[in-house]
């Protein structure tokens, strides 16, 4: 029997998408745990705290007030393997700019890209990607 | 402005050139004249002296005569015979000296005609002398004629000599004239050349400093420009993406809102839902399409571009419309151009509007070809659609104009005027040719360098 995710991750400042996206995500009913951070400085605080478990997933924003996406990625490199081990990460943002998709192409750590909104279809998608072994 | 710069700059440089040129000449004229007199002057000093000579030679025949006549020593006779020579020669010397002169010419008559008759007495005493005969030797002295002879050689050989004499003051003053002309004349060209020549520099630094100017406002202007670009850039990205936030909770929120109440009984408050929803979605394409707009030109690397693997692309990623539509497409071979990525939104929209306008009822044939002009290529992307009236032909590449309603064919009226945008950007040109029922063709060039 296939299990569900332990926890997700969303780094966004938009209050309305955090809202939206936790929507989708519960309703399709694959994750224990949906956490919510604002920023890529809350972001890295919560990845750095002690006995976590890391999120499996992380939906990533770009365009953040004081510590964006990009910077986040930065610091995220230097992060223990414990605090980063088998996170996914994914990218979804509003902008479909061509510089911003080819960038991230170059940042090993990130997954995928994914314009805004998260929708059930996209979701699958990745499941079926990324999570074989769960739901 | 620039031209009359440029032919007052030459009216000077030609005004320069003819003071030179004329110069040079009036210079080659007068060392020419002045070397002329010199050569002249030196001519009269050789008369002068030749005159000079002359006399000499003859106080030695007269001196040699005497000698003997005194003591009957033949040895007087030998200076004698060497100035009766040297007579000769010099009197021939001063015919031809002489020979352009005719008042010379007359005195030298003269002069050898007393020459003549002294000689000739000079002659007769010394045969006398051989003969003994002191008689008529002292008869011949007494008379006189020796003396009468040789003052009037004296006589002539001095006015000749005045001749010359005055003849050389008149040549030295005439050339010492000439090089004071040629004083004057130089210094005023001279002077004149140096004021113009400054006056054409003047002209030459004033444009000079025009231009650096002009130059430097240009310059200025051009930065100015870039930064407004970039600030314009920035504005409409930030704004298209700011604008994209509110609208996306509006049309997340309102579709969730539509799940929840498919299952209401109420049908009006799915069409309310559905109109919200729409207009959120019109205003998302409509911020989409602005952005690519603004966002044609950003990249501005060339490359080489084969438009029938282009093509071919486009109609991949448009599989399912053209599909849908039933659509049949011929596409003749396409060129290779030197362009930018934009191109493909170019063939994008134009195939999407030839399908999109299609009549009711007949499957859209579009026929998409290219024909070599030259110096550009000439695509065209025809089409068997509703087309359209000759006055909008220019109408619809301008920003936001749409010819239809929203209920009769979708689309934000961006399109054709990032069309336009695209093919300008290439150096070409787009226009339509078209008749209302007669299917539509847009036509655009995109030139070879």
């Amino acid at each position: 029997m296939r299990r569900k995710l332990n926890c997700i991750l969303l780094v966004d400042d938009d209050p309305d998408d955090n809202m939206f996206h936790q929507i989708i995500l519960e309703e399709m009913g694959i994750v224990n745990n949906i956490d919510i951070v604002v920023n890529g400085l809350e972001a890295i605080a919560y990845l750095k705290k002690e006995n976590r478990t890391p999120p499996e997933l992380i939906f990533l924003d770009i365009n953040m007030p004081k510590m964006n996406g990009w910077e986040f990625l930065e610091q995220y490199k230097h992060l223990d393997a414990k605090q980063k081990a088998r996170v996914t990460i994914v990218i979804l943002t509003t902008s479909a700019n061509p510089d911003d998709i080819k960038k991230a192409k170059q940042i090993q750590e990130v997954t995928g890209f994914e314009t805004k909104p998260l929708s059930k279809e996209i979701m699958t998608e990745l499941l079926n990607e990324h999570f074989k072994d769960y739901i | 402005m620039a031209l009359k710069i440029k032919t007052t700059i030459s009216l000077i440089i030609g005004i320069i050139l003819l003071l030179l040129i004329s110069t040079l000449l009036f210079s080659l004229y007068t060392v020419n004249k002045v070397k002329s007199n010199l050569k002249i002057q030196v001519h009269t000093r050789t008369v002068i002296i030749t005159l000079k000579d002359n006399l000499t030679f003859m106080l030695d025949a007269e001196t040699g005569e005497r000698g003997f006549i005194i003591t009957s020593d033949t040895n007087y006779l030998q200076p004698y015979t060497v100035a009766l020579q040297n007579i000769r020669s010099n009197t021939a010397q001063l015919r031809s000296l002489t020979i352009d002169n005719p008042i010379q010419q007359r005195n030298l008559d003269t002069l050898e005609k007393y020459i003549g008759l002294k000689l000739n007495y000079t002659e007769n005493l010394i045969a006398l002398k051989k003969k003994g005969d002191e008689k008529t030797i002292r008869e011949i002295m007494i008379s006189n004629n020796g003396k009468y002879f040789m003052d009037r050689v004296r006589s002539v050989n001095n006015s000749m000599k005045m001749e010359e004499e005055t003849l050389f003051e008149e040549r030295r003053t005439n050339t010492n004239k000439s090089i004071a002309n040629a004083q004057v004349i130089f210094i005023l060209e001279g002077s004149f050349s140096l004021l113009i020549t400054l006056f054409l520099a003047t002209v030459i630094i004033n444009e000079l400093n025009r231009r650096a100017k002009s130059e430097k406002k240009m310059r200025d202007y051009n930065i100015e420009l870039e930064r407004k670009n970039r600030e314009i850039e920035q504005f409409a990205y930030i704004a298209s993406h700011d604008l994209q936030e509110p609208l996306r909770s509006v049309s997340n929120f309102s579709k969730l809102l539509s799940e929840k109440l498919a299952a209401n009984p109420d049908k009006k408050m799915q069409d309310y839902i559905g109109y919200i929803t729409g207009g959120a979605s019109r205003m998302s394409n409509l911020i989409f399409d602005l952005l690519e707009y603004s966002r044609i030109g950003k990249d501005v690397s060339k490359s080489v571009i084969d438009c029938d693997q282009l093509v071919h692309g486009v109609l991949g990623d448009m599989k399912t419309l053209i599909k849908e539509s039933n659509a049949e497409i011929h596409v003749s071979k396409l060129p290779v151009v030197n362009g930018y990525i934009y191109l493909k939104s170019l063939f994008q929209n134009l195939l999407s509007n030839a399908i999109k306008f299609h009549k009711k009822g007949t499957d859209p044939v579009i026929h998409i070809s290219a024909i070599d002009k030259g110096t550009e290529f000439q695509f065209s992307i025809q089409d068997n659609g509703i087309g359209m009236e000759k006055i909008y032909h220019e109408r619809v590449f301008i920003i936001f104009q749409r010819l239809h309603s929203r209920a009769e064919y979708e689309g934000t009226g961006i399109g054709l005027s990032q069309c336009k945008k695209i093919v300008e950007l290439h150096g070409g040109k787009i226009w339509v040719e078209s008749e209302p029922g007669k299917g539509t063709t847009f036509i655009f060039t995109i030139p070879k360098n």
